[in-house]
C-alpha cells in the first residue's frame, strides 16, 4: 500500500487522475489516514456536497494481508449529516482488494461540472473513469448484478443507491460481500452523499494476478496471526455468541437492563424482544435455509454475519444486524422480524443508514405520521425514501431534520446525528462517549476495551463511581487505533481479556512493516487520529455545546429504572484532557 | 405462597425433540424454591445448575433488571426476575459482564446490594438468554417448568414452525392429547399455571 490515488471529478477535461506515494501520510491507515487526509486538505468551513470537500477511502494498515479479521475499510469526509469530520467503516471485501491493489486510499476530490453519473474501475493495470449514466438512479442489488454481468464475479464494489446519488444526509456506501452481495455498509454520517456530489456510482475493484501483501517477516508474521485467531476462537464472545447468534444476541442483554431504547427512546424494555431476538432470529434463519454463522469477508474467523431467508426460503437480507433489529424494531415498536428484514434490504438497496432511518421512523411515528408497531408504514416510508419524494427527502437527511419539520423536541441525536441501541440514561457511560466523540452519537467510537492492557491514562478503578470519564476517554483512544488497522472492533474483548491476544496485534504490525510498535506506540496513534478530529471540528464551529446530550435526557426519566443522564458538562468537557 | 391452579403437561419424545421448544424459556419461567438466599445458592441448591458451570459460563446476571456484581451477596427475593447470559459482545456486553472493570458505566443501574430477608418457598422468575439458554434449555425442561399459560400459548401461536411434532406424547392434566388440541385444552382449564415438565424417551 505504497500510493493515494487521487481523483480529481471537477478537472478540465474530464476526471483526472493521479497515483502519488503515500509521502508525509506513511505510518498511517483506515481510520487514521481518512482523518489525517480530512483535517490537511479539507477546508472545514467548507460545504460537505461542495466541491473543496473530499472523499477519502482507506484500508487498514494490516488489510489485504493473510492477517484474520483484517477487513474492515474506512471512508473519511466531512459529514454532510453531523458537519464535522466523519469516519465511517465497513466490512465485506473492498478493503482486501483494494490494499492488494497497492493503495492505501482513493481521494475523490473536486465535482463533476456536468450532470453525468461515473463508474470507476481499478486493476492492477489500469484506473478508468467513465462516464455511465444507464446506472443512473439504479438501487444497489440491481446495480452489482449489471456490474457483475460485464465485468465479472470476482471483483469487490463500493457503490451509492439513489439515496447517495439524491445526496440524501442519511445515505451510505455499499461494500460487497463474499457473495457480491451489497449488505455491508459504511453507514453512518452520509458518506454515500458525499460520493453522490462526486459524480461517482460505483468503484469495481479487481485484483486478479495479485496475492497477499507480503510480510517484512513473514515466519514471525505467520506465528503471530495464529496466536491472534486462536485466541479469536477460543474466547466465549468470539468464538460461541457472535457465531451462533450474531450481534442480535444483545438484544435480549440490553433489554434486560432497561436500556433498549423504545418508541422512540421512550422507554428501555420491550415487551416483544423475544419475537425479535438474536436467539428468535438465529432458530428462523437456520429453519429457512439460511445461516447464522456467515463472514462478511474472508478471513473473518469469528463470523457474526448470517443469512436470512424469507419464508419461502429464498434469501431476502444479510442477517440483520443488532442496531437494524433495534432500529426498525423496538424503537418503532415493531416486533415482527420478517418486516425488519425487509426493511434491512430496502435500506441496503437504496443505500441507507438503517440506524438514522430506523431513529427517523420513530421520530416520525411520535409525528403521528404512522402508528408506533405499524410495520407496513414503516416500509412504506423507506420506500417513499428510495423514490425521492418531498416526504422521503425529509426522512433521508436524518432523524434531527424530520424532528424540525414535523415541530418536535424529541430527536434523539448528537451533532446531527441518531443515536443507536442504547439508551444514554440507563448506560451512562454510553452517554459520554455519545456526547464527546468527534463522530456524533456513535456506540463504535469507544468501543474498542484495551485500556487495562494498554494501562492507558494508568489504572481505572472499576469501583471509582466517577470512572466514567477516564473509561471513555481510553476506550476513545483505544478504538481510534484499532479503527486505523483495518481489523474488526469485535477483536476487542478477545483482546481485553487475553493480553497474549493483544500482544498479537502489536506482533502483526511489527512483522508486517518491520516495525518496534509498543502499547505505548497504539495509545500515541489513536491519541493522535482524535486530536486531528477534534481540532477539525473546532475549525469547522464546534464548541464544547456540542459535546452535550439533548436536553429530555437530562429530564425525561426512563422506565423501568427511571432514570437520567446525569454526568455533569464540566466532567464532559475533561474526556480530551489528557 | 399464594397457591395458583395448576395444570400439568409432560410431553414425551426423543433427545432433540424439546430443542425447537427451549427459545420459550427466554420469556420467563417460573422455578419454586427457597428464596432468601445468595443468587449462587439458589442456582446451584434450587436449580440445580452445575456450580463450575455457573463460574464459567455464566458471566452476566440480572436481577430486577439490574446487573449483579457479585452473585454471592445478591439475594434473591420471592417473585423477583433473574436473568442469566453468557459473555456478550462490544462495550455493552463486556460492562454487563459480573464484576467487570467497566461497570462504572453503567453505575446507574447496577445492583446494589439486598434487603435482608428471611427464607421462604416462593416462585422466582427465570430468563434464560443465548449460550445458557443452548446449554441449560432442555435441562430446565427436563427438571420441569412452571409457566404462565399466556406465555406458552403466545409462544405457540408466534412460532413458525410446528414445535410440538417431534414429541411422541403429550399429555394434559395426565390425558393424552393431540398438539393440535393442547391449546384449546389449556384455555379451557381456566390454570393460573402450566407445570411443563419434558420426559426424555430412553
Amino acid at each position: 500500500m505504497e500510493h493515494i490515488l487521487r481523483i480529481n471529478m471537477g478537472s478540465a477535461g474530464g476526471p483526472k487522475v493521479t497515483k502519488e506515494p503515500l509521502g508525509g501520510y506513511a505510518g498511517m491507515g483506515g481510520r487514521g489516514l481518512t482523518s489525517a487526509i480530512i483535517s490537511n486538505e479539507v477546508n472545514p468551513a467548507c460545504h460537505p456536497l461542495g466541491s473543496e470537500n473530499k472523499l477519502v477511502i482507506a484500508p487498514g494498515l494490516l488489510s489485504g494481508t493473510a492477517a484474520a479479521m483484517s477487513g474492515r475499510i474506512s471512508i473519511g469526509c466531512k459529514s454532510p449529516l453531523t458537519g464535522g469530520i466523519k469516519e465511517s467503516n465497513a466490512g465485506g471485501q473492498a478493503s482486501q482488494v483494494l490494499a492488494r491493489l497497492g493503495y492505501a486510499a482513493i481521494v475523490l476530490e473536486g465535482m463533476p461540472g456536468n450532470n453525468d453519473l461515473y463508474k470507476i474501475f481499478i486493476n492492477k493495470d489500469s484506473v478508468k473513469v467513465e462516464a455511465d449514466n444507464s446506472l443512473k438512479m439504479l438501487p444497489n442489488y440491481d446495480l452489482i448484478e449489471k456490474i457483475k454481468g460485464k465485468y465479472g464475479d470476482k471483483i469487490a464494489c463500493l457503490s451509492i443507491g439513489p439515496a447517495g446519488e439524491m445526496k440524501m444526509s442519511a445515505a451510505s456506501i455499499a461494500c460487497t460481500d463474499m457473495e457480491l452481495r451489497p449488505t455491508r455498509h459504511a453507514g453512518r454520517g452520509g458518506v454515500g452523499a458525499v460520493m453522490g456530489s462526486k459524480g461517482v456510482k460505483v468503484i469495481i475493484l479487481d485484483d486478479s494476478g495479485l496475492s497477499n501483501r507480503a510480510p517484512k517477516d513473514p515466519e514471525k508474521f505467520k506465528e503471530a496471526n495464529k496466536v491472534f485467531s486462536d485466541g479469536l476462537k477460543k474466547h466465549p464472545v468470539t468464538g460461541e455468541a457472535l457465531p451462533a447468534y450474531g450481534t442480535n444476541v444483545l438484544a435480549n442483554i440490553i433489554n434486560e437492563s432497561g436500556g433498549y431504547p423504545v418508541n422512540n427512546f421512550k422507554e428501555g424494555t420491550f415487551k416483544g424482544v423475544g419475537k425479535i431476538s438474536g436467539e428468535t432470529q438465529a432458530e428462523l434463519e437456520i429453519k429457512r435455509g439460511g445461516s447464522a454463522t456467515h463472514g462478511c469477508h474472508r478471513g473473518c474467523v469469528i463470523r457474526c454475519s448470517g443469512i436470512f431467508n424469507d419464508k419461502n426460503g429464498k434469501f431476502l437480507t444479510k442477517q440483520p444486524e443488532y442496531e437494524t433489529v433495534w432500529a426498525h424494531g423496538a424503537n418503532c415498536g415493531i416486533d415482527d422480524l420478517d418486516s425488519i428484514a425487509m426493511m434491512d434490504f430496502l435500506d441496503d438497496n437504496y443505500g441507507i443508514d438503517t440506524i438514522e432511518m430506523g431513529a427517523t421512523i420513530g421520530v416520525l411515528m411520535e409525528a403521528g405520521v404512522a402508528k408506533f408497531g405499524d410495520a407496513a408504514a414503516a416500509i412504506n416510508l423507506i420506500k417513499e425514501v428510495g423514490k425521492g419524494t418531498p416526504l422521503g427527502r425529509i426522512l433521508g437527511s436524518g432523524a434531527a431534520v424530520t424532528a424540525k419539520v414535523y415541530g418536535m423536541e424529541r430527536a434523539p441525536v448528537v451533532k446531527g446525528q441518531a443515536m443507536p441501541a442504547y439508551d444514554p440514561r440507563a448506560v451512562q457511560g454510553i452517554g459520554v462517549t455519545y456526547a464527546t466523540s468527534p463522530m456524533g452519537a456513535d456506540h463504535t467510537s469507544g468501543y474498542a476495551v484495551a485500556t487495562n492492557v494498554l494501562k492507558v491514562g494508568g489504572f481505572v478503578d472499576p469501583l471509582k463511581a466517577d470512572g466514567q470519564i477516564d473509561l471513555s476517554r481510553n476506550l476513545q483512544i483505544a478504538t481510534a487505533a484499532i479503527d486505523a488497522t483495518g481489523m474488526c472492533l469485535f477483536i476487542a474483548f478477545a483482546v481485553l481479556d487475553q493480553p497474549e491476544t493483544f500482544q498479537a496485534l502489536i506482533d502483526l504490525l511489527n512483522s508486517l512493516y518491520g516495525l518496534s510498535l509498543t502499547g505505548d506506540s497504539v495509545v500515541e496513534l489513536g491519541k493522535k487520529i482524535l486530536k486531528m478530529e477534534r481540532d477539525f471540528n473546532k475549525a469547522a464551529g464546534f464548541t464544547p455545546q456540542h459535546d452535550r446530550l439533548p436536553g429530555y435526557f437530562y429530564t425525561e426519566k426512563l422506565p423501568p429504572h427511571n432514570v437520567t443522564f446525569n454526568v455533569p458538562d464540566k466532567e464532559l468537557d475533561q474526556v480530551f484532557n489528557w | 405462597m399464594v397457591e395458583k391452579k395448576t395444570s400439568l403437561i409432560t410431553l414425551k419424545g426423543g433427545i432433540k425433540s424439546a430443542i425447537p421448544l427451549t427459545g420459550l424459556l427466554q420469556y420467563g419461567f417460573l422455578i419454586q424454591g427457597e428464596t432468601g438466599v445468595s443468587i449462587r445458592r439458589f442456582l446451584i441448591e434450587t436449580c440445580g445448575i452445575d456450580p463450575h458451570y455457573i463460574e464459567k459460563k455464566i458471566t452476566t446476571f440480572f436481577l430486577q433488571g439490574k446487573p449483579v456484581d457479585d452473585i454471592g451477596s445478591a439475594i434473591v427475593a420471592g417473585d423477583s426476575t433473574l436473568s442469566l447470559s453468557g459473555s456478550m459482545p462490544g462495550l455493552m456486553g463486556a460492562m454487563m459482564r459480573s464484576g467487570s472493570r467497566y461497570s462504572p458505566l453503567r453505575s446507574t443501574i447496577t445492583h446494589s446490594g439486598s434487603e435482608p430477608s428471611g427464607k421462604q418457598q416462593n416462585f422466582v422468575n427465570i430468563k434464560l438468554f443465548n449460550v445458557i439458554l443452548h446449554d441449560l434449555g432442555n435441562f430446565f425442561l427436563e427438571k420441569g417448568i412452571n409457566i404462565d399459560p399466556i406465555i406458552f400459548l403466545d409462544y405457540l401461536k408466534n412460532s413458525r414452525a410446528n414445535i410440538m411434532k417431534d414429541f411422541t406424547e403429550i399429555n394434559f392434566d395426565g390425558i393424552p392429547v393431540s398438539a393440535d388440541e393442547l391449546g384449546d385444552k389449556i384455555t379451557a382449564s381456566g390454570a393460573d399455571l402450566l407445570f411443563l415438565k419434558f420426559i426424555q424417551e430412553q
